[in-house]
């Protein structure tokens, strides 16, 4: 449609949309350069019950691949409307990444928000959580919890994950004692992954990457799932405990 | 620019066919044998039928033409030339990392190529895509897509003829080169493909039978396509796979080979006389 002057808005379970259709999108999409967004939905293994089939864990790590691709994965409501209206500025395939799972509002109104600059919440300087996608208010529970207990960290939520903010990871790297990643995401080729390219080029350090290190995932209820995966607040206090 | 004498446009299909060759060879690797199948085809479309200003490739109410079986890119390359969209002299760089002429055919480098195609099922979707447009802007421009008969093995060309059908595409021409082979072999072989006619029909198309290497035959069926209204047309047009040289005809071997020199000036000698 796009090719005859509108601009397409696809959408459907992430699964099909970066799974099934990645050679549509590839040779249709972003190798002529078309104005598509594909706003792919129940992304992660957050989408539960459905289980592994439905799951989808690898699609940040194969839309970011793709030459002119931009990638994004939202955090909240808020959030969300912004990026659906942002990406219509743009010129170029965008790959939207939306989850299932209902997430607390993190954003009001007064944010700023623009394609490819992470926001950084809090100032600490003990560590840095990168995250992105539906389990940013992991980290920000996290974050909380960790103060109370006098260890300060700061959340950055890597909404763009390409183009990736290359300045706020080193910015980060320099500034805090440790960073880590967390995604609802295969730790392969996703948000961890992007982070490590950028530091091991600019500015080498240790990264925990937190995400689902190499399997499938299976039925549950999401917050079960998050805590089977190791992907809650408690599992980032724990990582953060025992390094720090 | 629209010629109605047959016999002019046998002519410009012979000069396409040449040209086909003669990309193919200098490439040494490509298309030829469902390049010449659907040469007569492409002559209709770009000399006949199609609303399209060479001089301006862009412009937004021209009617579209999608390649689907885009490896068939040297014919789209030829006709494109012969009706002045680029320098026929650019036809030797085809295949080349000096020229924009991609071994299937890219948008964004050759003017007048409406999309993107290469990975086989894609196009009729595209093609959907640009129909539906013209009907919600109501530009009234047509969308012809080539596809091949091996290619609507995949599932996909499906998908987009019920979508077609859905949106009443009328608007909409889909031209099967059933030339009866694809790489491995004959279709009904390698897929029991038959009754292509009867598949497009049950999903809900108006359908034509036709030679698809007569000029006459192909320009009449585009004419009663444009008179269908609320649903799309398929054309099915029987051709020769490697039509307009012998050895190459009715060969699936000349799926994707280029001629050695001896047969390149055998197939020339053939196409000038």
């Amino acid at each position: 449609m796009l090719v005859a002057g509108k601009i397409p808005y696809a959408s459907t379970f992430a699964v099909f949309a970066a799974g099934r259709a990645y050679d549509q999108i590839r040779n249709s999409i972003c190798y002529p350069n078309l104005n598509v967004k594909i706003c792919s939905t129940h992304a992660g293994i957050t989408v539960g019950e459905d289980g592994a089939t439905h799951q989808m864990l690898e699609d940040i790590s194969m839309m970011r691949t793709l030459p002119n691709m931009t990638v994004m994965s939202v955090s909240d409501d808020t959030q969300t409307k912004w990026a659906v209206e942002a990406i219509s500025k743009i010129k170029g395939p965008v790959y939207l990444r939306l989850s299932r799972m209902e997430t607390p509002i993190i954003y009001d109104e007064t944010q700023k928000f623009e394609i490819g600059k992470a926001i950084q919440i809090g100032e600490g300087t003990d560590a840095s959580i990168i995250a992105t996608g539906d389990i940013v208010c992991e980290a920000i529970k996290a974050k909380e919890e960790l103060e109370k207990q006098g260890i300060n960290v700061r959340v950055i939520d890597m909404h763009t994950i390409k183009p990736i903010d290359r300045q706020m990871i080193v910015k980060c790297a320099k500034e805090t004692k440790k960073i880590i990643t967390l995604e609802d995401h295969s730790i392969i080729g996703g948000l961890g992954s992007a982070v490590c390219e950028v530091l091991s080029e600019e500015y080498p350090c240790k990264v925990t990457r937190m995400g689902i290190n190499d399997q499938f995932g299976k039925s549950g209820k999401a917050e079960e799932l998050l805590k089977y995966f190791k992907l809650t607040a408690k599992d980032i206090i724990d990582i953060l405990g025992t390094t720090h | 620019m629209k010629i109605t004498d047959v016999k002019e446009l046998e002519k410009i299909s012979n000069e396409i066919r040449k040209n086909i060759v003669e990309q193919v060879y200098t490439a040494k690797s490509g298309h030829p044998g469902g390049s010449l199948s659907s040469a007569d085809i492409l002559t209709v479309l770009y000399f006949n039928q199609m609303n399209i200003d060479e001089k301006n490739p862009s412009s937004p109410l021209r009617d579209r033409f999608v390649l689907s079986k885009g490896h068939c890119s040297p014919a789209l390359y030829a006709v494109l030339a012969e009706r002045g969209y680029f320098e026929k002299e650019k036809l030797k760089e085809f295949r080349s990392t000096k020229g924009s002429l991609q071994g299937h055919p890219d948008m964004n480098k050759v003017p007048g190529v409406d999309m993107t195609t290469g990975s086989l099922g894609q196009g009729l979707s595209a093609s959907n895509g640009m129909a539906l447009t013209s009907k919600l802007n109501h530009d009234g421009f047509r969308v012809y897509c080539l596809l091949g008969d091996g290619e609507i093995e995949e599932g996909q060309v499906w998908e987009a003829a019920m979508t077609s059908y859905k949106y009443k595409l009328d608007n909409l021409c889909v031209i099967v080169d059933n030339n009866n082979l694809q790489i491995d072999g004959n279709v009904e072989s390698v897929k029991g493909l038959d009754n292509i006619e009867g598949k497009f029909k049950a999903f809900g198309f108006n359908t034509i039978s036709i030679d698809g290497n007569n000029i006459e035959q192909i320009i009449n069926a585009f004419e009663t396509a444009k008179l269908i209204k609320g649903k799309p047309t398929a054309i099915i047009a029987k051709t020769i796979k490697g039509k307009g040289v012998s050895f190459m005809e009715n060969d699936a071997g000349w799926h994707g080979k280029a001629p050695s020199e001896e047969e390149y000036n055998k197939a020339i000698k053939e196409l000038e006389k």
